[in-house]
């Protein structure tokens, strides 16, 4: 989600291997000129997908936001008179942000609804690094998306969700957040109850809901899943708002691993419904 | 001005690292072979501190999978949690829960430092987690109040000093950037003080390093200030060089001048321009050099060209002698 994008744009150089937890690890490129695109990008993986899929694929691109802050800022930075320090960094970083918004992604998703797509989920990781880079993000996406005819849902994890609020509710085209919550759901602690924000900021919008923690092997039953999403409804005050999704790319795990999970949330989700239908007295 | 140079953090793991703990993970090679690699990275890393003129050495920490883990798999009372954001990093680690007081086993803690280390303890640098900090990343189910915690992480914390000073180590780096980022008030920054003061009292001539980073440190200066510790360290990338409080201070000032956010290398002259600047405001009986925040934000390479302006800013300053 970092690499591919990078490599079909000009103005950047792979700088090595930096450690993301434990031994894994992500390439990570410098910028060192102005971003240009080569041609726009997950063309032939959406053609793939629309052809073997029932449902309507939704297609997942890395955000401005995301690829920025996970590349070094050399270009934009050394544009800077002076002292690098924090107002240079910001300054800097939002050149590098908008340019990738406007010369990169927003030419790809064109071209992405030209070839049909019409749900797509702009991934943000990155938006919690610096919550008061909010506004960064926001204005990234606004900018990606602006005058697009699609469908669009902002993918955030591992953050906390509560520091970029109401500063992400600015991005006006957003549809959907499609956040992460398993993996901070454990005993003693309610990882969804976080979901009370969006109600108290009056945000109606659809949840994208983790329910399958993506960085263990260990399979969450049903029951499990189904628990997950009654907390959530009941924090949302509107089930008819959920989805039901990993938390994150499943990619980390095996592909058995993953089949089990999504197996396991899909039954989670029947129970889920069923248990709406049928209310226990 | 009396200047020393060194490592605050951990250092990346090279490129034949990085494969070779992959291949671990996926079953390509042996744990043997791995731990080959770790030892001569390991002694590799020391030889390069040694190279650049670094005050003392450190083997780079580059087992640890975080900088807590060492600690919350040795000690009593703790577990691992789940995966949290490292401040405002991509990078992540595995939060401690503490589940009851903690307690420690002589001798576990220290089978965690780089083995590069032993030979010559005098000169190696320990790295561990401030109090503070460590109290502030834990999800904690002991039963006590944070501000207990934190001085119970402090005289645990000693404990670990004392035995290693017993072993020979001098140096020891608490990385603090709490106290920076949210920074205590209160009974929590007087836990904070007694936790330092249990380890000063460990410390038997040793120096004690606080390092912070993540944050203008210029609004904190009154607690760091009172922390009795042999330096106090602030990373420039985010503290406003002209903004430090123009007090003299008879202990040490620690300057982070290497920014570990970019590849982009800095301009010795440049970065000599602003050390002065803070040591004519603050007049620190030593000035420790050092990156702003951990290297290992950085891949191996750019982080290593990067360092090599620490000992041309030592130069530019005009600073001959180690001491």
């Amino acid at each position: 989600m970092y690499e591919y994008p990078i490599r079909q744009m000009r103005g950047f150089r792979f700088q090595g291997h930096v450690r993301s937890f434990d031994n894994k690890y992500y390439l990570k490129a410098a910028v060192v000129d102005e971003v240009r695109l080569d041609r726009p990008y997950h063309i032939e993986e959406f053609d793939f997908v629309r052809h073997h899929a029932k449902a309507e694929p939704k297609l997942p691109i890395t955000g401005p936001y995301t690829l920025a802050d996970w590349s070094y800022n050399e270009y934009y930075l050394s544009r800077q008179k002076g002292w690098k320090g924090r107002g240079a960094r910001r300054a800097a970083q939002r050149e590098f942000v908008v340019d990738l918004a406007r010369r990169a992604l927003r030419p790809t998703i064109q071209a992405l609804i030209d070839h049909g797509c019409r749900v797509v989920q702009v991934d943000e990781p990155a938006a919690g690094t610096h919550p008061d880079e909010a506004d960064l993000v926001v204005e990234g996406f606004n900018a990606a998306t602006e005058g697009l005819d699609a469908e669009f849902t902002m993918h955030i994890c591992y953050s906390n969700y509560r520091d970029l609020l109401p500063k992400l509710l600015e991005a006006k085209r957003c549809r959907q957040w499609a956040w992460e919550f398993a993996n901070r759901d454990s005993d003693g602690h309610d990882g969804y109850e976080v979901l009370k924000a969006l109600r108290e900021y009056g945000d109606t919008r659809e949840v994208g809901l983790g329910v399958l923690d993506v960085h263990r092997d260990q399979v969450e039953s049903p029951e499990v899943v189904a628990s997950r999403i009654g907390r959530a409804s009941e924090y949302l005050g509107d089930p008819h708002r959920i989805w039901v999704n990993p938390d994150c790319g499943l990619r980390t795990r095996s592909l058995a691993v993953a089949r089990a999970k999504l197996e396991s949330m899909v039954k989670g989700a029947a129970i889920a419904r069923s248990e709406r239908e049928n209310p226990r007295r | 001005m009396i200047v020393r140079t060194g490592l605050t953090g951990p250092c990346p793991r090279p490129e034949a690292l990085v494969s070779a703990t992959r291949d671990l993970d996926r079953g390509r090679t042996t744990s043997e072979a791995v731990e080959e690699l770790f030892a001569a990275t390991e002694r590799d890393v020391v030889a390069l501190e040694r190279r650049l003129g670094f005050d003392s050495v450190t083997g780079g920490y580059l087992r640890w999978p975080d900088l807590f883990r060492p600690f919350a798999e040795t000690w009593e009372g703790f577990s691992v949690g789940p995966l949290t954001r490292w401040l405002e990093t991509n990078t992540f680690f595995r939060q401690p829960i503490l589940l009851a007081p903690p307690g420690r086993t002589p001798g576990a803690f220290a089978s965690r430092l780089p083995p590069a280390l032993r030979g010559e303890p005098e000169s190696g640098r320990i790295l561990l987690p401030g109090p503070y900090t460590f109290a502030g990343v834990l999800d904690n189910r002991s039963g006590e109040t944070d501000e207990a915690v934190v001085h119970r992480l402090g005289r645990t914390l000693a404990e670990e000093v004392r035995d290693l000073r017993r072993s020979g180590y001098r140096t020891f780096v608490f990385s603090e950037p709490l106290l920076v980022v949210r920074p205590p008030e209160g009974p929590r920054a007087a836990a904070v003080t007694a936790g330092y003061e249990a380890i000063k009292a460990a410390l038997d001539g040793g120096t004690s390093i606080v390092w912070t980073y993540g944050a203008d440190a210029n609004p904190v200066f009154p607690l760091l200030d009172r922390l009795p510790v042999g330096a106090v360290g602030v990373d420039l990338a985010d503290t406003e060089v002209e903004q430090l409080p123009p007090a003299p201070r008879r202990t040490g000032l620690g300057l982070g001048v290497v920014d570990p956010r970019t590849t982009l290398g800095e301009d010795p002259a440049e970065v000599a321009r602003v050390v002065r600047i803070a040591y004519e405001r603050r007049r620190p009986s030593v000035v420790w050099l050092g990156p702003g925040g951990p290297l290992d934000l950085l891949p191996w390479e750019p982080a290593t060209r990067k360092l090599h302006v620490l000992p041309a800013v030592r130069q530019a300053l005009g600073e001959e002698a180690r001491s």
